[in-house]
């Protein structure tokens, strides 16, 4: 159920992801549903490969009665969107902090770069071992259950 | 997306902004399969708790 009033204020939001999966759209569509609602709202981007491939994140903060600056500071978002799993291990160590939960979603998104469906076993092996170092450095790594956070199973893309 | 972040329920945010806003920017034929992008992405977040 959604709240009447803000959690906080401002209250601040990342929306993360690579270049065409929608980010900017989504941020935008986001800010309209908050600005119509009568919040005031500033949005930043940074979206210098957008559309191809690289990375792109939005900082959207929103105010009930004040314009903040449109850069959210280190540690302080209470939400990050990731449209891209990766994507949010590169923003939680400098936008998250302890009281960012992360809920992971079922979407299998590995990035096919890194495990392409034609990659020798061997070559899977160490990829695999690559993102999962990196997932333990950002310190949301679980062995609990052997899988990433997110629930992807380490299976080529095949299509 | 919009969806599983609406059902957080830390956003003053609902399904009847979200169609207005999309209905307002995007081509027509184009608001029921965000709509039903939207619905999914609650459902999803409420499934995994």
């Amino acid at each position: 159920m959604a709240r009447e009033r803000l959690a906080k204020d401002p209250f601040n939001i990342v929306i993360t992801g690579v270049g065409g999966q929608g980010n900017v759209m989504a941020s935008r569509v986001l800010a309209n549903m908050l600005a119509a609602a009568g919040y005031r709202i500033t949005i930043g981007e940074t979206f210098g490969a957008s559309q191809r491939g690289g990375s792109v994140m939005s900082h959207i903060r929103v105010s009930r009665s004040s314009v903040w600056s449109p850069q959210i500071p280190c540690g302080g978002a209470d939400v990050v969107v990731s449209l891209e799993p990766i994507e949010a291990l590169r923003v939680l160590p400098a936008y998250g902090n302890p009281q960012v939960r992360v809920r992971p979603t079922p979407a299998r998104s590995i990035p096919s770069a890194s495990l392409p469906a034609n990659r020798s076993i061997r070559g899977r092996k160490r990829s695999k071992r690559r993102l999962r170092a990196c997932a333990r450095g950002c310190g949301w790594w679980t062995r609990r259950n052997g899988r990433w956070p997110w629930g992807t199973q380490f299976s080529p893309i095949s299509s | 997306m919009i969806g599983a972040l609406a059902a957080i329920g830390e956003l003053p945010i609902g399904r009847d902004a979200f169609r207005e806003v999309v209905a307002r920017t995007l081509p027509p034929e184009k608001l029921d399969v965000n709509l039903q992008a939207y619905d999914e992405g609650g459902r999803i977040l409420r499934r995994r708790g």
